[in-house]
Formats: structure tokens, C-alpha cells, sequence
């Protein structure tokens, strides 16, 4: 029974409107952010248009920012990721920040001690799988909420990465703490030298597919979905709930924790005090809005990515400041959020809802 | 402040740790009830902000501090609206909804304060002083300067009072408590669950709005994109270890703040461990407490879980 349920990829055959549902919603949803957010560029008093254009161009119109775009999208790549793949077995894993951060810091560890990225790649993927693990050791066997430990284990591996760059990773003399520039043999190699895109993007790539191989392809994946579908059913199934869930949250950190240091020795090639600009937050929001799939993913953190890398060209050109950028990267999510719920409420509820 | 003395422990510091208490107790109160009622608001961070730039920008435009409070709580309370609509009527997911309302209140906060304020490019805008608090010098010097605080202080301390009777004493607490413990006997009692759960998440919001203000118009005299610096979080984490409980959130953030105040003070003092590790302290506490090695965790039953009444069975 197990060997033919584990045998199959698909947990039940969906049927077409659900998924014409899955690929509408994000898009209403955006559509109705990137109204709202036209809104607020005209109550600055700049024109929307002009400023959605800025954008654009400013993301995918030089050679430069159409480098830059690409290079921002691989840590939202792997922040979507380190969300999805727990999600996917019905955990939260709002600690993608902290375990980023932690990888970053093994990684520049590592390019300290050892002059080598692979090292530090290695050791990132450690650090992020073990903080994750922590906060899914506790859920899957002391029934601790992982939304709570995981928001805990973010502030603390914050201060560690604090600690390390006022303490011992610190440059002697430097005016705000920072290891100062990493050792150029450490750092991450160029894929496409003349764009200066690192080795970490074409990581990023791999990561995808890696995550929707394992997802929808292995066992592991099969009993991960089945788990974060039902999990008693899953238990009566024969699957270790427990096993599954943690093992998810592994996976999830060992891809925060390369986030981390595909950014410290790709793209800033040093560690200096709050360095993440916080993209294990906005992993959540790309990991909900791509409906937790690696496809969704990839199509929402390029999407992100080009709002993150033409915002300067907004700003220079329009006067639109780049703090909006979480705005209309948040707003999306407010209102998948709001869809998805409005589907499943019962019939008699919507109607009141809707008076 | 630090007038002469290194003293880590002393008249000023208990002072400096108290002051430091307030903001994280007004967001912990307003989430114990949140909480109690079933409804887990993580977006206490957000709300914190939102509230330190209203109160900071009405108080700089009327000159009058108390201004400044009002227009924090109502945006704490227009902050978790967006909450109690979304989670409450619709049984959104509420972790989702607060982590994005935290997103988008920290573009929005440095958005507005930048357009608001285009001069406040390097220097500071101080927002106008409260009327101090005159102790009297007959209690002695020592206690005259601890209880030298901001009268928010002094509501900070009397609410954690007010909220323990209301919660533990009062019909209305137990109603309050009814609704997270079990929602659906409290229909079927007669209590409109879902006004109690939008009354208790918007005084949550309130709560957290006015510790914002108290951050931005008594603690820094000034607004600086995210400078809650995670005392949102702390907020979550001290309802926790608390228990639930007005007074456990009350002695847990005297705590706390003394955990930050060392920190501060302790700077420079070459100690063995960095005083940095003190302000970690709240978070790994937490974590030990969760572990469940110290004491247990017994949460409101159906925190973060909505209340259709269509659904029930």
C-alpha cells in the first residue's frame, strides 16, 4: 500500500479551474498591489506611469541594471525557497532571515580562515540547515511553534552576527564594524564575467530545480506535501510526521544559510554590521505569492528583483524614494492572502461578507 | 544622563531600566489581550513603527506631545484594523498577514518620514517635551530619581494593574478569555465572538502604537527609520514567558530592561562577556522556556486559529 502510494508523484489529479485559480490570483492580486501602489506615487506627486517606466527601464534596460536585477534575484531565489520547501510540510519558516545571516557569516569565516569558497558554501549550508533544524527539532518533537522560535532564533543570530563583526571578525580600525574586504581568492567566481554575475546565481538556478526534484520527484518530497496536506492522514499513512517536518526544515535553512553567503562573497565580498537588507522577509512574501512552488518562485523573485534593482533609476528619475519598495512588495500578499481565504469560506459567509 | 559615576547598578540605572521596561510593556499588554482573545497579532513591530512616526510627526506639527500620543493609538488601532478584517472576518492566516503588515509598515514609516520630513537629512528633528514629573524630594534621593519618569511610565505600570483585575476578576475578562479558549461555547453562549476578538486585537494595536510613541516622543525625542530594533518581537516574546499574564509581562520586561540598560551602561566597562550578549537575553530566554525546560507553555487554546460559525459543526 505505502510502495504504490509513494510510488505515485501526484497527490490527487487537480482539476483545471483550481488551477486557473492558482495562476489568477497572484496575478489579480499584483495587478490590484501595483494599482494601489500607482496610487501612492501620484499622492507624492510623481506620475505612476513614468515611475512604473523608471523602473523598467532602469531593471532591464542596460546592460548594468539588467546585471543587477539578475544578481538581486538570487537571494530572493533562495529566501523563496528556504520559506516554500517547510511550508510545503505545513511549517512557517519565518526564520529565513536569521539563518541567512548566520550563512553569511560562515562564509565569511570561512574566506577569513581557509581562502576558499567552497569552504564557506559548505559551511553556510551547515550553519542555516542546523539554526533552521533547531526550530524544527522543536516543533516536530516538543510541539513548539515555529513561527515563535523562529522569530527568537532571527533577533539572536542577528546579535551574533553583531558580536562577530565588533569582536573577533572585526577590522581593526574600521569606522563602522565590518570584516573589511574578503581575501579576492575566496570569493565567488564570475559565471558571466562581463556582467559580473557571480557563481551564486547559477547556484540559485540549480536551487530550483534541486528543490522542485525533491518536492515533486523523490519520496521525501511525496511525504513532505503529504504531511503538509494532512498530517494525520500522513501519520496513518505510515510516515513519521515528525522526520518529515524537520527534515524539511533543514532544507529550508541550508538554502537561507547559501543566500547568505552567495551574497557575502558574490556580490558585497565583505560582512559588515546589518548587512542583509532583509531578504529572508521578503523570501515569505515570494515564496506565498509563487504558491510555494519553485516555478512560482522563480517568476516572483525576478519580478521583485527588477523592482529592487530599477528603484534607484526611480528614484533618480521620478523622486519616488526606494523605501516604497517593500510597500509594493508587500501589498501582493495582502491580497492573495484575502483571496485565498474569501475561497475557502462558506457560501453563506461570503454573502454576508459581501452586503 | 550618565551624570558622574560608572556605578552599573544605581539610583539613575534602576531609572534608565524602568524607562526601558515601558515601550515593550505597553506592546506586551496590549498582546496579552490580543492573544487571550485568540488572536496573534505579530505584527506588534509594524504597528510600533507606524505608531513612532504618528506620534513623533503629530507631535512636531502641534507642538503638543499629547497629540502625538492620540494620533499613535488611533494608527495602532487603523494598523491592526487591517488585521482584524483580514484574520477575523475572512480567517486569513494571521502570521502571513502580520509578517507583511511588518514589511510594509517599514517602507511606509521611512517613506512618509522622508517625504514628510525632506530636512531631516542629517540632523534630527527633536519632538516637543512632556511636562516633567515632580516627586518629592521628601521620599529621598534615591527614590526621588527612580520614580523621576514620564507620566506614560506611571500608565505603563497601573495598566498591567487595571488589565490583571479586568482579565482575572471582571465578567468582561472572562468573556475575553471564553473567546480563546473555546470560541465556539462562547457563541453558543451569546457572546458576539467576533466583536470581542476585533475589540481586543485593535486595543492590541493601541497598545503597540502608543509603545512606538513612547519610543519616538519620550525615549529618543525623535523618529529613525526602524528604530524599534526588534522591541516588537520582544513584546511577543515576553507574552510568552509571561505566561499570558498582565504581571508576568510586567516583571519580565523590568527585566528585560534592565538586561538593556546594563548593556547600555556597561559599555566600555570591559567585562568579560560583551555587553551586546545581554540584549540577546529576551530572545533566548524565550527559546529555553519554549524547549519547555523551564516551566510550561499552555497557550490560549485557539490562538491563531479563526472562527467561522458557518463552519462549525
Amino acid at each position: 500500500m505505502l510502495s504504490r502510494l509513494t510510488k505515485s508523484t501526484r497527490l490527487s489529479a487537480v482539476p483545471l479551474r483550481t488551477i486557473l485559480w492558482y495562476f489568477s490570483a497572484p496575478v489579480a492580486a499584483t495587478t490590484i498591489a501595483l494599482v494601489l501602489g500607482a496610487i501612492i506615487i501620484a499622492a507624492l506627486g510623481a506620475n505612476p506611469l513614468a515611475a512604473y517606466e523608471a523602473l523598467l527601464v532602469g531593471a532591464l534596460g542596460t546592460k548594468y541594471g539588467l546585471a543587477l536585477t539578475i544578481v538581486r534575484t538570487a537571494p530572493l531565489v533562495f529566501a523563496g525557497l528556504a520559506v516554500a520547501v517547510p511550508r510545503r510540510s505545513g511549517l512557517f519558516n519565518i526564520g529565513a532571515e536569521g539563518q541567512l545571516q548566520l550563512g553569511g557569516l560562515v562564509a565569511a569565516a570561512a574566506a577569513l580562515t581557509h581562502q576558499n569558497f567552497a569552504v564557506g558554501l559548505l559551511g553556510a549550508i551547515v550553519a542555516g540547515a542546523l539554526w533552521a533544524g533547531l526550530a524544527g527539532y522543536l516543533r516536530a518533537w516538543h510541539g513548539v511553534n515555529e513561527v515563535i522560535s523562529t522569530i527568537m532564533l532571527n533577533s539572536v543570530a542577528i546579535g551574533i552576527v553583531l558580536l562577530a563583526v565588533q569582536g573577533p571578525l572585526g577590522k581593526q580600525g574600521a569606522t563602522y564594524p565590518t570584516t573589511g574586504a574578503l581575501p579576492a581568492d575566496s570569493l565567488l567566481p564570475f559565471v558571466i564575467p562581463d556582467m559580473r554575475i557571480h557563481a551564486g546565481v547559477a547556484l540559485a538556478g540549480l536551487a530550483l530545480l534541486i528543490s522542485w526534484w525533491l518536492l515533486f520527484r523523490t519520496t521525501i518530497g511525496y511525504r513532505m506535501r503529504a504531511v503538509g496536506l494532512n498530517p494525520v492522514a500522513a501519520h496513518h499513512a505510515g510516515i513519521s510526521v515528525p522526520s518529515v517536518m524537520f527534515m524539511s526544515m533543514l532544507v529550508g535553512g541550508a538554502w537561507a544559510g547559501l543566500a547568505g553567503a552567495c551574497e557575502v562573497l558574490g556580490v558585497q565580498n565583505q560582512l559588515a554590521q546589518d548587512w542583509s537588507s532583509g531578504w529572508g522577509y521578503t523570501g515569505i512574501v515570494v515564496a506565498f505569492l509563487g504558491g510555494s512552488h519553485p516555478g512560482g518562485i522563480a517568476l516572483v523573485a525576478l519580478f521583485y528583483g527588477v523592482i529592487n534593482a530599477g528603484a534607484s533609476n526611480m528614484q533618480f528619475t521620478t523622486g519616488v524614494p526606494g523605501a516604497i519598495v517593500p510597500v509594493i512588495q508587500g501589498l501582493p500578499v495582502l491580497f492573495l492572502v484575502l483571496f485565498v481565504s474569501w475561497r475557502s469560506l462558506p457560501s453563506t459567509r461570503r454573502r454576508r461578507l459581501a452586503v | 544622563m550618565d551624570g558622574q559615576g560608572f556605578g552599573v547598578l544605581d539610583a539613575s540605572f534602576l531609572q534608565l531600566a524602568i524607562g526601558a521596561a515601558t515601550p515593550i510593556l505597553f506592546v506586551a499588554l496590549g498582546e496579552v489581550i490580543a492573544e487571550r482573545s485568540g488572536v496573534m497579532n505579530i505584527s506588534t513591530e509594524g504597528i510600533m513603527l507606524n505608531g513612532a512616526l504618528a506620534g513623533m510627526a503629530v507631535g512636531v506639527f502641534t507642538g503638543n506631545p499629547w497629540m502625538g500620543i492620540l494620533a499613535a493609538v488611533l494608527t495602532g488601532c487603523a494598523t491592526s484594523l487591517v488585521l482584524a478584517i483580514w484574520a477575523i472576518s475572512f480567517g486569513a492566516n494571521q502570521v502571513v498577514v502580520g509578517i507583511v503588515i511588518n514589511l510594509i509598515a517599514s517602507g511606509a514609516t521611512t517613506l512618509v518620514y522622508q517625504v514628510v520630513f525632506p530636512q531631516a537629512g542629517g540632523h534630527l528633528i527633536r519632538t516637543p517635551p512632556f511636562a516633567p514629573v515632580e516627586v518629592p524630594a521628601a521620599l529621598g534621593t534615591t527614590l526621588q530619581a527612580v520614580l523621576t519618569q514620564n507620566v506614560l511610565v506611571y500608565a505603563a505600570f497601573v495598566a498591567a494593574l487595571i488589565l490583571t483585575y479586568l482579565l482575572f476578576r471582571t465578567p468582561l475578562g472572562l468573556l475575553l478569555r471564553a473567546v480563546g479558549e473555546s470560541a465556539a461555547a462562547a457563541d453558543t453562549a451569546g457572546i458576539d465572538v467576533v466583536r470581542v476578538r476585533y475589540l481586543a486585537t485593535m486595543f492590541g494595536g493601541a497598545m503597540a502604537g502608543l509603545g512606538g510613541a513612547y519610543l519616538s516622543l519620550v525615549d529618543v525625542h525623535a523618529f529613525q527609520p526602524n528604530m524599534t530594533a526588534g522591541r516588537g518581537f520582544i513584546g511577543l516574546a515576553v507574552v510568552i514567558v509571561g505566561k499570558w499574564h498582565p504581571i508576568g509581562a510586567l516583571g519580565l520586561c523590568l527585566l528585560f530592561g534592565a538586561a538593556e540598560s546594563v548593556a547600555y551602561r556597561a559599555q566600555g566597562l570591559g567585562l568579560p562577556v560583551p555587553p551586546l550578549v545581554l540584549t540577546l537575553l529576551p530572545y533566548i530566554l524565550t527559546l529555553i522556556v519554549l524547549a519547555g525546560t523551564v516551566g510550561r507553555v499552555v497557550e490560549p487554546r485557539e490562538l491563531t486559529k479563526p472562527y467561522i460559525r458557518e463552519q462549525q459543526i
